[in-house]
């Protein structure tokens, strides 16, 4: 019984060295640090969305549709310095040459912002009920980022299109790296005949464009599935195309494994199949798996937008960055309202992000690199 | 062939440069090369005697400066020696020494040649780019190189691609190559590590033989004391980025004088030992990090005639034993001729 | 060599059989056929087809047969030539296709030449000259190039087009040339338009190829045949292009085929964005009007596109490579 514990320690003390190693490493990535801490910024968003919105993304302000961003001041025309920030009102005054109605600053009147306020009402992650928002205000309206057509605030929304964007694509990866870890541990492990299959089929489904794929097989969804549905459906669409890369990672570092000496060892001294993948092949390329996945993230991220974009995603009432983006697809909109493409440029952060995140890791994951 | 003083490094430092900090790689070198001799340069590997080979053709990375000294190249046509260290080491001048007048191989034949380029391309561009050559006169120049080197069938491996000749081969190749223009100096970076002892003997007859012939000064690095006794006319012992002792081949393996060179010697296993059940004799402790470099000479902390109060406070200097024989150690001071002669 | 080159030759034969058979049953998968969609508008639009109407269109199309024999019947009009009917536009589907095939052609090789016409250059030039302004210009595009979505950029470009220009700078052509034949003014204002199109579909690709060439070439610098040449007095320059460089073009070359997936696989969306008379519009419309030879006609022409264009980078590897060419040590 001792002698176990002593093992245990020893072992653990060898493994913290290990990550102490890497966490330092890491830490010396600073554009890592940076990506790391935008996602968590996104993680908090897309966990929070519905108290940190001041809005509901489907409500609708027809005293403000098609509206410009609203600035957040706290010095007013006559430069007093107010310590509650706030936004000036807007009047709808109608145009007399196109009677269009226009909404105009009033910088006479000011509402006020106040934190943690209660508005609407809404059920945090559909269980428990809140009326508490982060910002909002008592009268009148905030629109950080203005609103769309219909009058529905863009910030709300884009905030809750991060929560969609961000598990389809934490799903997505995730049987991404499933099938491609299955496929690639029986190609590697196996050798031979199933392995020369499992490659052929592989190399195959690179040759062709992804695009044209992907857009045949969302065409292919019924209309009449229902916005979940199809949701969990381009999912695994986006999954089954994506999976190829790490199945060849994976493939690859096994086979090489295979010839090690320490696998050699633990097939001599009698352990299981099973036994020598687990806990001998594993750890000693989880660090690149934990690379190829997140370097996988973006590009399902950009997929989903791309094909929402087109209609062929997801679709209202569900919205994802790529939902939104689908009411920008002609020139005349943005020209009117060019706001609307405010959601490419969480896109773009968020796969920057990610690609400095794995930049960092990948560095980190390999200590013994110069 | 009358012997001439062909190469000269005096008083050579060079170091790493780290920020604003400069750690010393290589200090204080005089070495003296003759056209027709071997010198070897013997040391452990980190010795930093590869940085002063590369150094000489000025081929060292931008964080490498040589921050002290000369390297005096005495050119046949010339009366003055050029200095290269003062060289623009990306300049004309270095370009036509280098591969010209002062050759290189290295340690690795396997990744010496460009995989994509035929042997006889990167022979021949090496002519055709020093004597200026035709392209058909430096192909025929190539053949007859490859033959002298040994490689069979020149005709046929002039146009064939490195991957499809053997590790020896391309050795030998490389030698071909370094010789293409008759350069007054060889500099060899241990060429034959990495080699099998077989092969080893083959490259080097095949340098013996070649320096017969056209009388070029080799500098030879290597940590084999075998390869010494075999090709060298004359050693020079580095430790930490110092010549601790310099000699003829015989003053300093059948006489060495410095406590360093006497371990490597020792070390070296004899045949019978393992009858004779004789142990291995290490040097006692390891060499000590560029960073911690040890007060006064580098190997006092190993060295068992360690005199306490002087050779851990001050920087041992040059002194001659003989013509040939300078030696770095406050040793010898207190022990007669005579003695040493045993 | 060409042991290896037949070789390829088979495999390629096979994976464009192999991709026929995926692009019809893409084209089967949803649900119901072209006479159910087309059924379904008339009904929207008021009109009443009575079952037999129906079942009369699905015979005269073909479509009563099993899938199999459909997809045969396919193949064997594709390899004599007629690609079949589209539903849609009431013609024949070479027709549709000769129409706007070839701006897709020019589209994609010319976005190819300025990829790489721009790449290699900066690429070798922020290997050389590490750390350096260009080499920090070069890392931001190619970061951006990585981020941005094509659509989104064509966006941009139009906005700003708009802003600055005033006109609308969708499309390929001005107005006057729309329907004019071929001229050299025609083809000075193509060009005009076309750097929008290139320049969306190749920033990516040419993000990618400069990093690539950058890590590549800071690999080769360091070894040891670079020092040998430097050593034989061979100047940076010429050792440069002659050694590392050649050396860091056999993967750019390798990845020639996947580049041109990739400039495929853009096409379509940025076609749509940019309202671009090519076949990108022209695909997503048969996708989502289930227009079947047009579709499944497209999907082959993409494939085929790709698949040749991996063939010619694996042949030219082989050229260029002698490794590989030939192989063995003796």
């Amino acid at each position: 019984m001792k002698f176990k514990t002593k093992k245990k320690e020893i072992r653990r003390i060898d493994l913290s060295s290990y990550w102490q190693l890497v966490w330092w490493r890491f830490r010396r990535h600073r554009m890592a640090l940076i990506g790391g801490t935008i996602l968590s910024l996104f993680l908090i968003i897309a966990l929070f969305c519905e108290t940190i919105s001041p809005y509901e993304p489907h409500a609708r302000n027809s005293k403000y549709t098609q509206g410009r961003l609203m600035g957040v001041h706290l010095f007013d025309q006559d430069d007093n310095f107010h310590f509650r920030p706030f936004v000036y009102a807007r009047v709808n005054k109608r145009d007399p040459v196109s009677f269009r109605l226009n909404a105009l600053v009033d910088t006479n009147e000011r509402w006020p912002i106040y934190f943690f306020v209660k508005g609407d009402s809404y059920k945090l992650w559909g269980l428990f009920e809140n009326e508490i928002h982060l910002f909002g205000t008592e009268k009148g309206f905030i629109h950080l980022f203005g609103t769309d057509q219909l009058g529905r605030d863009m910030f709300s929304r884009i905030l809750y299109a991060t929560r969609t964007s961000l598990s389809v694509g934490a799903i997505g990866v995730f049987f991404a790296f499933v099938l491609g870890l299955t496929m690639g541990g029986i190609a590697g492990y196996m050798g031979g005949m199933t392995d020369e299959l499992i490659m052929r089929l592989i190399e195959f489904i690179r040759s062709i464009p992804t695009l044209p794929l992907w857009l045949a097989m969302a065409a292919a969804l019924p209309r009449e599935w229902s916005a979940l549905k199809v949701y969990i459906a381009v999912t695994i669409i986006l999954a089954c195309i994506g999976w190829t890369n790490l199945a060849r990672r994976v493939r690859s570092r096994l086979l090489s494994l295979r010839e090690e000496e320490f696998i050699l060892a633990a097939r001599l001294s009698g352990c299981s199949a099973r036994r020598i993948i687990t806990r001998h092949m594993l750890p000693s390329f989880l660090s690149y798996l934990i690379v190829d996945l997140t370097i996988s993230f973006p590009y399902i991220i950009l997929a989903e937008t791309s094909l929402s974009f087109l209609g062929l995603g997801l679709r209202e009432p569900i919205i994802s960055w790529g939902v939104l983006l689908f009411s920008a697809q002609n020139v005349r909109s943005i020209v009117h309202m060019p706001w609307l493409l405010l959601p490419s440029l969480f896109v773009v952060v968020a796969v920057l992000a990610f690609n400095f995140l794995g930049d960092g890791l990948r560095d980190a994951a390999d200590p013994f690199a110069k | 062939m009358e012997e001439k003083l062909i190469l000269e490094l005096r008083n050579l430092s060079i170091s790493l440069k780290i920020d604003d900090n400069y750690l010393p790689i290589v200090k204080d070198v005089d070495l003296k090369v003759c056209n027709g001799k071997v010198l070897a340069i013997v040391g452990e590997s980190g010795c930093g005697k590869s940085v002063m080979a590369s150094s000489i053709l000025r081929l060292l990375p931008r964080e490498l400066k040589i921050v002290q000294g000369e390297i005096l190249f005495h050119a046949q046509e010339e009366d003055h020696p050029v200095d290269i260290a003062r060289l623009n080491p990306k300049g004309k001048e270095i370009r036509k020494i280098r591969g010209g007048k002062i050759a290189m191989i290295f340690q690795e034949p396997m990744s010496s040649f460009s995989p994509l380029h035929t042997i006889g391309n990167q022979i021949m561009e090496v002519i055709q780019l020093h004597k200026n050559e035709s392209k058909l006169n430096a192909r025929t120049r190539t053949i007859e190189l490859l033959k002298k080197v040994g490689i069979g069938h020149p005709q046929k491996a002039v146009d064939r691609y490195p991957h499809t000749f053997s590790g020896g081969m391309r050795q030998r190749a490389m030698i071909a190559r370094a010789l293409s223009c008759d350069p007054a100096i060889l500099i060899a970076d241990e060429p034959t590590t990495a080699l099998d002892v077989t092969i080893q003997a083959q490259v080097l007859r095949v340098m013996k033989q070649l320096q017969k012939e056209y009388g070029t000064g080799i500098v030879f690095i290597t940590h084999n004391l075998g390869v010494v006794a075999q090709m060298a006319d004359e050693v020079a012992i580095m430790y930490m980025g110092q010549i601790v002792e310099q000699g003829t081949v015989i003053e300093i393996l059948k006489t060495p004088q410095h406590p360093y060179t006497k371990n490597l010697l020792k070390a070296v296993p004899q045949l019978g030992d393992l009858e004779a059940q004789k142990r291995l004799h290490p040097i006692k402790g390891s060499v000590p990090s560029l960073f911690g470099r040890p007060r006064g000479c580098a190997f006092h902390p190993r060295c068992q005639e360690m005199i306490k109060g002087v050779c851990d406070q001050k920087d041992p200097i040059s002194r001659k034993l003989s013509e040939s024989h300078i030696i770095s150690c406050f040793q010898n001071e207190n022990r007669s001729f005579q003695e040493q002669k045993k | 060599m060409l042991k290896l080159i037949s070789r390829r030759l088979v495999a390629t034969m096979v994976t464009l059989i192999l991709v026929s058979i995926v692009a019809f049953i893409l084209i089967e998968l949803p649900p119901g056929d072209f006479v159910d969609s087309y059924a379904g508008k008339k009904t929207q639009g008021g009109d009443i087809i009575s079952q037999e109407e129906l079942m009369e269109m699905r015979i005269r199309l073909g479509l009563d047969k099993p899938v199999y024999v459909q997809y045969l019947k396919w193949i064997g009009a594709l390899l004599g030539g007629d690609m079949g009917f589209s539903w849609e536009y009431r013609r024949p589907v070479s027709e549709v296709l000769s129409e706007r095939i070839p701006l897709t052609l020019i589209l994609a090789f010319t976005t190819l030449f300025f990829t790489y016409l721009i790449a290699v250059p900066m690429g070798i030039y922020s290997a050389i000259r590490q750390y350096s302004l260009g080499d920090h210009v070069t890392t931001i595009i190619g970061y951006i190039g990585l981020a941005l979505p094509q659509f989104v950029f064509a966006l941009i470009l139009m906005y700003l087009g708009h802003l600055w220009f005033g006109t609308s700078v969708g499309g390929l052509y001005s107005m006057e040339f729309e329907e004019a034949s071929w001229s050299g003014a025609k083809f000075i204002d193509l060009l005009a338009h076309i750097w929008i199109p290139v320049l969306v579909l190749g920033t990516a690709g040419t993000a990618f190829q400069m990093r690539t060439m950058r890590a590549v070439l800071l690999d080769e610098l360091n070894k040891m045949y670079v020092t040998a040449a430097r050593a034989s007095g061979l100047s940076e320059f010429k050792l440069l292009i002659k050694y590392p460089v050649r050396m860091a073009i056999n993967p750019i070359v390798s990845t020639l085929g996947w580049e041109l997936s990739n400039i495929i696989s853009g096409a379509p969306i940025v076609g749509l964005v940019l309202s671009l008379p090519d076949t990108g519009p022209l695909f997503i419309n048969a996708l989502l009007n289930q227009d079947m030879y047009l579709a499944g006609a497209m999907i082959l022409f993409y494939c085929t596109l790709v698949i040749l264009g991996t063939l010619i980078s694996d042949i030219l590897l082989m050229i260029m490579d002698p490794r590989i060419r030939v192989g063995g040590v003796s």
